[in-house]
C-alpha cells in the first residue's frame, strides 16, 4: 500500500465513522422494515455495494417503489440496486443503475455526517424537491463519475 | 395499541421516505438476451433519452418525483429484431384507457402494457435463460 491509498483508506474510515449516526437509523429501519418481511415472507436480502450495505427485497411500507439512503446503509423496495434508470426526473440523465445513484449519497453523507439530512433538506426547500442540488449531484456521479458533492 | 401503532407507522414512513428517490413506468425485458432503451416522458424536462442497457428478467425506469409517469416515446434495440419504435400514438394503442402510470414489458413480438407486476420467479426465470444472439 502505498502513501496516498493509505491516506484515501483512512480518510474513507474517517467518513464511515463520522456518518455512523445516519448509518445506525438505516440499520434500524433497514431492521424494522427487514423483519415486516420476514412476518410477511419476503425475506430482505443483503450485499455490499457502493460503500455501502445493501437490504434489497424489503416490503413495501414506504407507499411506493424506490430506495433510500442513509449513510452506508441503503434501502431498497421494489426494486433491485442493479434496477436501471432510462430517465431521472432530477436532471434527465439515465444509463445508470439505482445502486450508482444511491452510491452518490453514501458519499455525500460520509462527507458531511450528521449535517447531511439537514443541508439535503434545506436543498430541497430553496431549490425544489426535483433540482435538489443533492440529487442531481448524484446523478452526475451515476452517470459520468463526477463529484457527488453539491459544491 | 396495534391500531395506534399502525397510525403512526403510515404517517412516519412517508415522511421519512421525503428523501426516497422513487421509482416509476418500469419496462421489463422479458427476451432471453439484453436489450438497449432509449425512452422520453412528458415529465422529464430536457429529457435526454440516453441508451440504457437492460439485461434478460431485468427492468428500467423513471426515477425520482411523485407523479405518475407515461412515456412519450421508447425505442427499443435488440439483438434479433430490427429497431422497434413507439411514438406516442403506437403507446396510446397499446395502452388501457385511464393507466394513470406506464408499466411494460418488452418480449420478442414486442412491447405490450403490463396490467400488474410480473412475479418474481418469473423473472428469474428469464433471466437464466441463455441468450442465443449476438449480444450488443
Amino acid at each position: 500500500m502505498d502513501g496516498s491509498s493509505a491516506l484515501d483508506g483512512l480518510a474513507d474510515l474517517a467518513g464511515k465513522i463520522w456518518s455512523l449516526p445516519n448509518t445506525a437509523l438505516g440499520l434500524t429501519i433497514g431492521t424494522f422494515d427487514g423483519l415486516i418481511g420476514v412476518a410477511m415472507g419476503q425475506i430482505p436480502e443483503i450485499g455490499f455495494g457502493q460503500g455501502a450495505i445493501q437490504i434489497s427485497n424489503l416490503p413495501n411500507i414506504w407507499g411506493f417503489a424506490g430506495a433510500i439512503t442513509f449513510g452506508d446503509v441503503q434501502l431498497y423496495t421494489g426494486v433491485s440496486p442493479t434496477t436501471m434508470i432510462n430517465n431521472s426526473n432530477y436532471t434527465g440523465e439515465g444509463g445508470f443503475s439505482f445502486e450508482e445513484h444511491e452510491g452518490g449519497h453514501t458519499i455525500q453523507s460520509d462527507v458531511l455526517g450528521p449535517l447531511f439530512f439537514p443541508l439535503y433538506g434545506i436543498g430541497a426547500l430553496t431549490n425544489g424537491w426535483n433540482s435538489n442540488p443533492f440529487e442531481t449531484h448524484a446523478d452526475y456521479h451515476a452517470a459520468y463519475g463526477t463529484s457527488a458533492l453539491p459544491w | 395499541m396495534v391500531k395506534v401503532k399502525r397510525t403512526v407507522l403510515l404517517v412516519v414512513m412517508p415522511l421519512l421516505c421525503a428523501g426516497c428517490d422513487t421509482m416509476h413506468a418500469p419496462i421489463y425485458n422479458m427476451t432471453s438476451c439484453p436489450i438497449e432503451i432509449v425512452a422520453s416522458t412528458s415529465k422529464v424536462q430536457h429529457s435526454l433519452g440516453t441508451p440504457t442497457r437492460v439485461l434478460p428478467g431485468h427492468n428500467s425506469g423513471v426515477l425520482g418525483g411523485d407523479e405518475p409517469v407515461r412515456y412519450e416515446e421508447i425505442i427499443v434495440r435488440d439483438t434479433r429484431n430490427a429497431e422497434r419504435r413507439y411514438d406516442e400514438n403506437a403507446l396510446a394503442a397499446l395502452r388501457p384507457a385511464d393507466v394513470p402510470e406506464d408499466r411494460w414489458a418488452y418480449s420478442d413480438g414486442g412491447l405490450s402494457f403490463l396490467t400488474q407486476e410480473p412475479s418474481t420467479a418469473s423473472l428469474d426465470q428469464i433471466a437464466a435463460r441463455p441468450c442465443s444472439a449476438n449480444v450488443p
